[in-house]
């Protein structure tokens, strides 16, 4: 308890007096340090959050920039309608936007209309947190060429509101066979709104367009097809459990696929992976017997997409068997296949792609590693770029859950303050207007920028919307209504 | 005579305030944070220990993000073993949310879905530290 005491009165003084070192004044700058976070999804709220909790003592201010007219990223955007629970996360990122300390600055493009190096000249500290907006691509023919092919990030975006995706049109009423290419949370989000109950939906902030659409479905077959085997799936258990647990749909898991699988494979996993093949192992062997089951999904394993067929709309897909490379492990999460020669084709009306999402390079003056689609950074220090540091998907890959996220904040928070109490950034001294300074900037090339409270009305029209339905929200689709609407 | 009226009336206060703290309503418990700071809470009997640690104001960052609804682990709370023994099993949804947990031990258990109860007096709760301090 007495060491308590004395870092909690110490280490303030230590900082106070390291800063004074920093600064060429004696006593320490009150001008603050200017802190620009780039994006508003997770990444960008929780680390504000742990910045604010770190920089209690030294005078700070943090803008949270965002491409957008609405804030949260793949909160807003990405979380399925079905799991309102994981948007709660919202009430605390409003906390952290309302802080004396934070603005949030909506509606500004990062690399299109102001650059990178242009944000400099307003804050010391800049921290890149724009996840990873492009998906992975197959390169097979008739990917690009047939219709009623889409990639899980246009899919998701047009059930979520994406405004890019509102015209999206997939087609769901002439077949009742869909392909899903992929094993990952967002493979088995687009599953479950191609199976859910559509009165369940109707109570969501899934948007209408997407309801009617889904109300007109025939699709009664959902296969989810991988590459490898039942150890290399990118899916968590939640969202599995989930899907053996809906109402009126079967699952269809093959036994046989599971066959490697013994106890002592089993014992060697760590807890979260063995617990999730214990899951799929059970839903396999258990007999199912949904008598109401309408709807069913299936798992088929060491399955690569080799070509899809139709004339104008998808028919369907040619997939080539594989297996693992000799001297494989099966429950290596790295296992490397190759095709044993055997091709299986697979009819369906709607084909799904979700094999992973890659980060672009907003700048070319950002050190970029394009064949992974991140930054190039070493410990979330930018490679080259003093005082720019990054967090979330764009740092480490798209990979992970909000929890993932939360945690690796603390570092980041952690590191970027080490650099200020060490000395390491040698601009600290200067006087910037962090957002005062971007604002009247964006203003002279004819941007309006969105405040929190622009954003607030916005919100507050889109939930008086989806109230009148029963619905927690509406969610407008056009950008220039949107930027009206943050205006009234 | 009037100090006698004055004190048997300070003493009527003190005996409700003893017996107020000690009603059937709430119980005390300990709840270490992630500075191993020992804090001493009131648990109100049937609320669920998230609950605990917002009723007391406890400045805990990032605890319970998701409010209580099986959606994250950042309300992960680790008890002594004879204790964790006595609690219900967690349903299967809470050891989905506990495997994504940082530092999960084998007496972990999340604080949303811990109901307090009256034999839980002067229970330890701990709030691990969330991340690798690597410095």
């Amino acid at each position: 308890m007495f060491t308590n005491v004395i870092r909690r009165c110490f280490v303030p003084c230590l900082i106070r007096r390291s800063l004074s070192i920093v600064s060429n004044n004696s006593t320490v700058s009150s001008s603050p340090i200017r802190i620009c976070v780039i994006g508003s999804g997770p990444a960008g709220f929780y680390l504000t959050q742990n910045l604010l909790k770190l920089s209690q003592t030294i005078p700070t201010t943090i803008d949270i920039i965002e491409k957008a007219p609405v804030p949260f990223g793949l909160v807003r955007y990405g979380v399925a309608p079905d799991h309102p629970e994981v948007k709660n996360v919202i009430n605390t990122f409003t906390k952290i936007a309302e802080h004396e300390r934070v603005r949030f600055i909506g509606n500004i493009h990062i690399g299109k209309t102001i650059g990178l190096k242009e944000l400099q000249e307003f804050y010391h500290i800049i921290v890149l947190a724009y996840g990873s907006s492009v998906e992975r691509n197959l390169h097979i023919p008739g990917e690009t060429t047939l219709e009623n092919v889409f990639s899980a990030k246009d899919f998701v975006g047009w059930y979520n509101g994406v405004p890019d995706n509102a015209q999206l049109r997939p087609q769901l009423n002439h077949t009742d066979q869909a392909v899903i290419i992929g094993m990952g949370n967002v493979a088995l989000d687009c599953a479950r709104m191609l199976l859910s109950s559509i009165d369940d939906l109707a109570k969501t902030d899934i948007t209408d367009i997407a309801l009617d659409t889904l109300r007109q479905s025939r699709i009664r077959h959902v296969i989810l097809v991988a590459r490898r085997g039942p150890m290399q799936v990118s899916f968590t258990i939640k969202e599995l459990r989930e899907l053996t647990k809906l109402n009126g749909v079967q699952s269809m898991l093959n036994k046989e696929d599971f066959n490697q699988i013994d106890q002592t494979m089993i014992d060697k996993l760590e807890r979260p992976r063995k617990r999730l093949s214990e899951l799929m192992l059970k839903t396999a062997r258990t007999k199912q017997s949904q008598n109401n089951a309408e709807r069913f999904w299936y798992l088929k394993f060491w399955r690569r997409p080799k070509q899809l067929n139709g004339k104008t709309l998808v028919e369907s897909v040619d997939f080539e068997h594989t297996e693992s490379v000799a001297n494989g492990d099966f429950s290596d999460p790295n296992l490397s296949v190759q095709p044993n020669g055997t091709i299986e084709t697979i009819p369906c009306g709607l084909v799904i792609k979700s094999i992973g999402y890659y980060g672009v390079q907003i700048d070319p003056w950002l050190p970029f590693d394009t064949e992974r689609g991140i930054i190039r950074n070493r410990q979330y220090r930018i490679d080259d770029r003093p005082g720019f540091y990054c967090t979330g998907w764009i740092g480490r890959g798209a990979r992970g859950v909000i929890a993932e996220t939360t945690t690796e904040s603390h570092t980041v928070a952690k590191r970027i303050m080490e650099d200020v109490e060490q000395g390491h950034l040698t601009n600290l001294h200067d006087v910037k207007s962090g957002g005062d300074g971007l604002i009247a900037l964006a203003k002279s090339r004819q941007i309006r920028c969105i405040s929190y409270e622009d954003w607030k009305k916005l919100d507050a029209h889109e939930t008086n919307l989806g109230n009148a339905k029963g619905k927690p929200r509406e969610k407008i689709l056009n950008i220039q209504k949107m930027l009206e609407l943050t205006a009234s | 005579m009037y100090r006698l009226i004055i004190r048997s009336i300070f003493n009527q206060n003190l005996f409700l305030k003893r017996y107020s703290s000690n009603s059937n309503n709430y119980i005390n418990v300990t709840i270490i944070d992630r500075d191993e700071k020992l804090i001493n809470a009131k648990a109100k009997i049937g609320s669920n220990m998230l609950d605990v640690v917002l009723d007391n104001k406890l400045d805990i960052d990032g605890f319970g993000a998701c409010e209580g609804t099986l959606a994250c682990s950042t309300c992960h709370v680790v008890l002594d073993s004879e204790n964790y023994k006595t609690l219900p099993e967690p349903v299967e949804e809470e050891n989905d949310m506990l495997d994504l947990a940082f530092g999960l031990t084998p007496t972990s258990r999340l604080a949303c879905q811990i109901i307090v109860e009256p034999r839980m007096k002067d229970w330890v709760f701990v709030v691990p530290k969330d991340v690798n301090d690597q410095r």
